[in-house]
């Protein structure tokens, strides 16, 4: 099966080189960077280390991003696309855990979780709670479970990639499209993954803590889970 | 109304209509936008030209004053029109974000060969 890893990154010239080696030394998968935009040296670095990776010709955010690389997976004809942080947060050793239930024909769509297990970084305590109470709203709305909906570690199948290529939010898109999928009746598991404090750099997400940004965050959920048919 | 009151948003009628015009000769705003705004400046001409208009259309409406009727027409034009245009705006989001999706895919594309 063709598996590609999508790594959005923007602004991350500290970690790129350190995120492709542990791809390339650890894993037997493809790999596209999407470069939103960076205005550091992540674009001029990309090329220097030979990374494989797509310049955007402007600041997308992350949806944007990520949705390029549905794209590209699409037009080049990937089986399985996974999504895979490029700060570092994620551990390339659950790759293969990550992509197992969509080989085996199990599941649509995997995502990492770190609250199953609760190993590793837990990430702060009020993205935590926020976490979670979109986790609470999800399952009030659809009455599915998901531990980390805000989880950007997830491996999507054939027919999720043309669905994301076609359609990805901007904003909110995790949670957002976990919700389109749930009402769309597609298979989706959680398995339990480490993940890591960002290795270098700071975050884009800085409003957690910002009610303005949980209400966001809800009111996108709420539409989609309304908007949203089934099969 | 005094005639200096008349006078000065008579002026004001005026500039924003030279406004509208200038923006449109510089293709500031499209046309399409431009029509919009010159309906605004007929109708305040009108509102103007013909006091007593206004005053009737109020009285017949029910409204108290006229200055009323005519903070409240302004209110709800203008609510209506920025809707619109975050509409506009949203939709202009979204092909942007397609044209540099599908640009730099090509783009990545073509320094590989």
């Amino acid at each position: 099966m063709k598996v590609l890893l999508i790594v959005p990154v923007y602004n991350e010239e500290l970690n790129i080189q350190h995120v492709y080696e542990s791809i390339k030394k650890h894993a037997n998968t493809d790999m596209i960077f999407i470069n939103d935009g960076s205005t550091d040296h992540t674009g001029p670095l990309l090329d220097e280390l030979l990374i494989p990776h797509i310049d955007g010709i402007s600041n997308l955010g992350i949806g944007g991003a990520v949705q390029t690389g549905y794209k590209y997976a699409l037009e080049n004809d990937y089986d399985i696309a996974v999504q895979f942080d490029g700060d570092g947060q994620h551990s390339i050793f659950d790759l293969e855990r990550l992509i197992e239930p969509i080989v085996n024909g199990k599941a649509d769509f995997c995502i990492g979780s770190r609250f199953i297990e609760k190993s590793g970084f837990q990430s702060t305590f009020s993205r935590r709670i926020g976490i979670h109470i979109i986790s609470w709203f999800i399952h009030f709305l659809t009455g599915v479970r998901i531990t980390d909906p805000t989880s950007g570690y997830r491996a999507a199948s054939k027919e999720i990639i043309a669905l994301f290529a076609k359609n990805y939010p901007e904003e909110y898109p995790e949670p957002s499209t976990t919700v389109r999928l749930i009402k769309q009746k597609k298979r989706i598991v959680e398995i339990p993954v480490v993940m890591n404090e960002r290795q270098a750099g700071k975050s884009s997400i800085r409003s957690w803590k910002n009610a303005y940004y949980m209400l966001n965050v809800c009111l996108s959920i709420l539409i989609t889970a309304l908007t949203t048919k089934g099969d | 109304m005094k005639t200096s009151l008349i006078c000065f948003l008579c002026i004001c009628v005026v500039l924003f209509l030279v406004l509208v015009f200038r923006s449109l000769m510089h293709q500031k705003i499209s046309v399409k936008q431009g029509l919009r705004w010159f309906g605004v400046v007929a109708v305040m001409a009108i509102a103007l030209a013909f006091p007593g208009l206004s005053s009737t259309i109020s009285n017949f409406l029910g409204f108290e004053i006229t200055s009323n009727m005519i903070f409240i027409v302004g209110f709800f034009a203008l609510l209506f029109m920025t809707y619109f245009m975050s509409v506009e705006l949203t939709q202009q989001k979204k092909s942007i974000a397609l044209l540099s999706q599908e640009l730099s895919i090509l783009k990545a594309k073509d320094e590989k060969k």
